[in-house]
């Protein structure tokens, strides 16, 4: 997991890197930021971080052997995760009634193309959650056998991490 | 496992053959429109680096070799191996055809792909098959990191009892190296092609907008791709490296020379190569400044290269000499790559690749080292490991004349391309002809392509003998060739599980020429001698 990771690594960082080299040449960055909602996205921000703890709370759940508070906690998860998308359709659908869309210029189509992949791997999270959640209901967990739940928490905690080097890049140029 | 990834070096074989185009002179016969050229130009080098190096030399030798030289019974994670040939290469095979059947044709953008051509549907008439072909490339991408993440598990957690990383045969540590540069380089390529892909649907204008205000930056493009790709041929030449070691070691019956420093070689190989991208763009116009560490870095990748392939020659020097098609056939690489190598010294100094950028020149020069090194390397490979895989023989006379017989037009061929790209023939145009200067290459261009299609028809021999060796060829035993490493002390073909019994190891991969011992010990502990 940790190497499919470092590839999702390399690939973000691709794309960020690009960002940030259109940055640089481009004065009209910092201003076209502010035009994003900050709000909005400081509450996603929280909202995967906390499905972060509740992940990792069910990750404990059941190394404890305890298979309903994780079947619990996943749920919380998904839902948080759920949240999170739903904000951010919000947020694009904002963008797109005031007629800014991915082509407007290089700003938004870094800003969509980043948030949108990412987002789209939050979406992968949540169906790879409810998976789990499906296996677990089946009894196929236990404290001496955790190891997918243990790689799809790292597959999760890299997905927030990334929105954390999102939200301050995109969001406070 | 071990049939579909046979399946493919067989598929790939012969769809590598269809790819060889000659090249389109406008007076023979069936004339070539300027559009077309440059398709059948794309096409042929993406099918070639794509296709057949990275599918077939890459993936289908390494997945099929890694688990029986460390004495696995499999590769880590089957089902991502699985998943990583059906539901990517398959597909992206799909698509890439799908592109000679759409209005428009092929890509015809150069395997590089730069946009604006390859973005803007109004610079092009190809632009389906330019997204196609970045839908494609994209899912060979991904097929190409589920094998590299499968590499480095298998070769980290399933070697054999007793085998240090320090006794694995060198193929091996090829694999396993140039798996570092499929994860870090292959997703950043992934990042730029789903930029240019958004471009091409015009729903983002990273590197391409109908106005200034937008901020596009075409060159960023070159900056990504070669990112990756200049890793990337790093990624294609080490299994020639590894290949031609470990031939080398059997066939002069002596142990690889300095193999701990052709490991770091290689590794600092691998390192070195990705920090020297921009010397693929000293003419493109980025920041003038930058080229001096690009050129500075660029030759130092040389010396690690360097420390490799003399180690490598001195493996065969005092040898006691077997000669068969393999070693011929890897000689040929070493002979090739070191030829090549000398002139990619020459490219790194950006004040002669100016002169040289965009002509036959680099052709030749990238057809040493990336073209010949590795088509003699699947020549040596599947001379070598045939009797392994199939479990019967190939016919060596043939081999032999087919390897001496391809060696001369190829060198030639190369070479002369070399020649006139240093009078200031520039690539990649359909006809010459309309420019005075060029003239006297003419006759050149047709000696060129009569040595092509030579080479061309000699590859039918390989053909015609690896097919009838697969009926009528003599039955192999398990280890033709006396060769020491842990893949030979299996039946030939491997079981299933690709060896009869748990495999223990208890020395190096080259023990030959040893006191006391009628000639070699296997790697194997258990073997009878």
């Amino acid at each position: 997991m940790w190497l499919f990771i470092s590839t999702e690594v390399m690939m973000f960082s691709g794309l960020i890197g690009c960002f940030l080299a259109f940055k640089v040449s481009d004065p009209h960055f910092t201003e076209l930021s502010h035009h994003l909602n900050k709000t909005l996205a400081g509450i996603n921000t929280l909202i995967l971080i906390t499905s972060s703890f509740t992940y990792a709370l069910g990750l404990d759940f059941i190394k404890r052997d305890n298979k309903q508070k994780f079947s619990l906690c996943l749920i919380l998860t998904v839902l948080l995760g759920c949240a999170f998308l739903i904000l951010k359709t919000f947020e694009y659908k904002d963008k797109f009634a005031h007629h800014i869309f991915p082509k407007t210029n290089v700003f938004y189509s870094s800003y969509f193309t980043l948030t949108g992949l990412h987002g789209l791997h939050v979406l992968a999270g949540v169906v790879l959650m409810l998976i789990l959640l499906i296996y677990n209901l089946k009894k196929h967990f236990s404290a001496s056998y955790y190891d997918s739940v243990e790689a799809a928490g790292l597959y999760w905690h890299f997905v927030d991490m990334v929105w954390v080097f999102l939200f301050p890049l995109l969001y406070f140029g | 496992m071990l049939f579909f990834l046979i399946g493919g070096v067989l598929a790939m074989a012969i769809r590598w053959q269809l790819a060889f185009p000659w090249k389109p002179l406008p007076f023979l016969g069936k004339p070539l429109d300027p559009q077309s050229y440059l398709q059948v130009v794309t096409m042929h080098g993406t099918i070639m680096l794509i296709f057949f190096i990275i599918v077939v030399l890459v993936s289908a030798f390494g997945n099929y070799l890694v688990p029986l030289q460390i004495g696995a019974r499999d590769m880590a994670f089957p089902t991502l191996n699985m998943l990583s040939f059906w539901a990517a290469a398959v597909p992206s095979a799909v698509l890439f055809i799908a592109g000679f059947f759409v209005p428009g044709g092929p890509a015809a953008a150069g395997w590089t792909m730069y946009p604006p051509v390859s973005a803007g549907g109004a610079f092009s008439p190809s632009h389906t098959g330019h997204i196609l072909w970045v839908l494609s490339i994209i899912l060979v991408g991904a097929s190409s990191v589920m094998s590299g993440i499968n590499f480095v598990a298998t070769i980290v957690r399933l070697r054999a009892k007793g085998m240090d990383y320090f006794m694995m045969p060198l193929t091996t540590w090829a694999y396993f190296l140039l798996s570092v540069i499929i994860i870090v380089g292959t997703p950043v390529l992934a990042s730029g092609l789903i930029m240019l892909l958004l471009d091409q649907l015009g729903v983002t204008t990273f590197f391409l907008s109908s106005s200034a205000k937008a901020g596009s930056r075409p060159l960023l493009f070159q900056h990504v791709f070669w990112f990756y790709s200049h890793p990337v041929v790093y990624l294609m030449i080490l299994p020639a490296w590894g290949f031609v070691a470990d031939i080398f070691s059997v066939f002069s019956r002596k142990p690889a020379f300095g193999y701990k420093v052709t490991v770091y070689s290689m590794l600092a190989v691998v390192l070195l190569g990705f920090v020297v991208w921009g010397h693929h763009m000293f003419v493109s116009g980025m920041n003038p400044l930058l080229s001096t560490p690009f050129s500075i870095l660029t030759a130092f990748v040389g010396v690690p290269t360097g420390v490799i392939m003399f180690n490598t020659f001195c493996t065969l020097y005092k040898g006691s000499i077997r000669p068969s098609a393999a070693l011929l056939s890897a000689t040929a690489v070493l002979v090739i790559f070191v030829s090549g190598g000398l002139t990619g010294l020459f490219n790194a100094m950006s004040a002669l690749d100016i002169y040289v950028h965009d002509t036959y020149w680099v052709v030749g020069h990238f057809h040493f080292t990336v073209g010949g090194a590795s088509m003699f390397a699947v020549f040596a490979g599947t001379y070598f490991w045939y009797p392994k895989m199939f479990g019967k023989k190939m016919n060596e006379t043939l081999g032999k004349l087919h390897v001496v017989l391809s060696f001369f037009p190829f060198y030639l061929l190369f070479l002369g391309m070399h020649l006139i790209g240093l009078s200031g023939h520039v690539r990649r145009i359909a006809d010459d002809t309309g420019y005075q200067f060029l003239h006297p290459a003419r006759p050149a261009q047709m000696g060129l392509s009569y040595l092509a299609f030579t080479l061309f028809s000699v590859q039918l021999i390989f053909m015609f003998n690896f097919f009838y060796s697969l009926y009528k060829g003599k039955k192999a035993e398990d280890n033709p060739w006396e060769a020491a490493t842990l893949e030979w002390e299996t039946s030939s073909p491997p079981p299933h599980e690709n060896f009869h019994r748990e495999m223990v190891v208890e020395r190096g991969p080259y023990e030959y020429g040893v006191e006391g011992v009628k000639d070699y010990l296997p790697q194997g502990v258990y073997a009878e001698l």
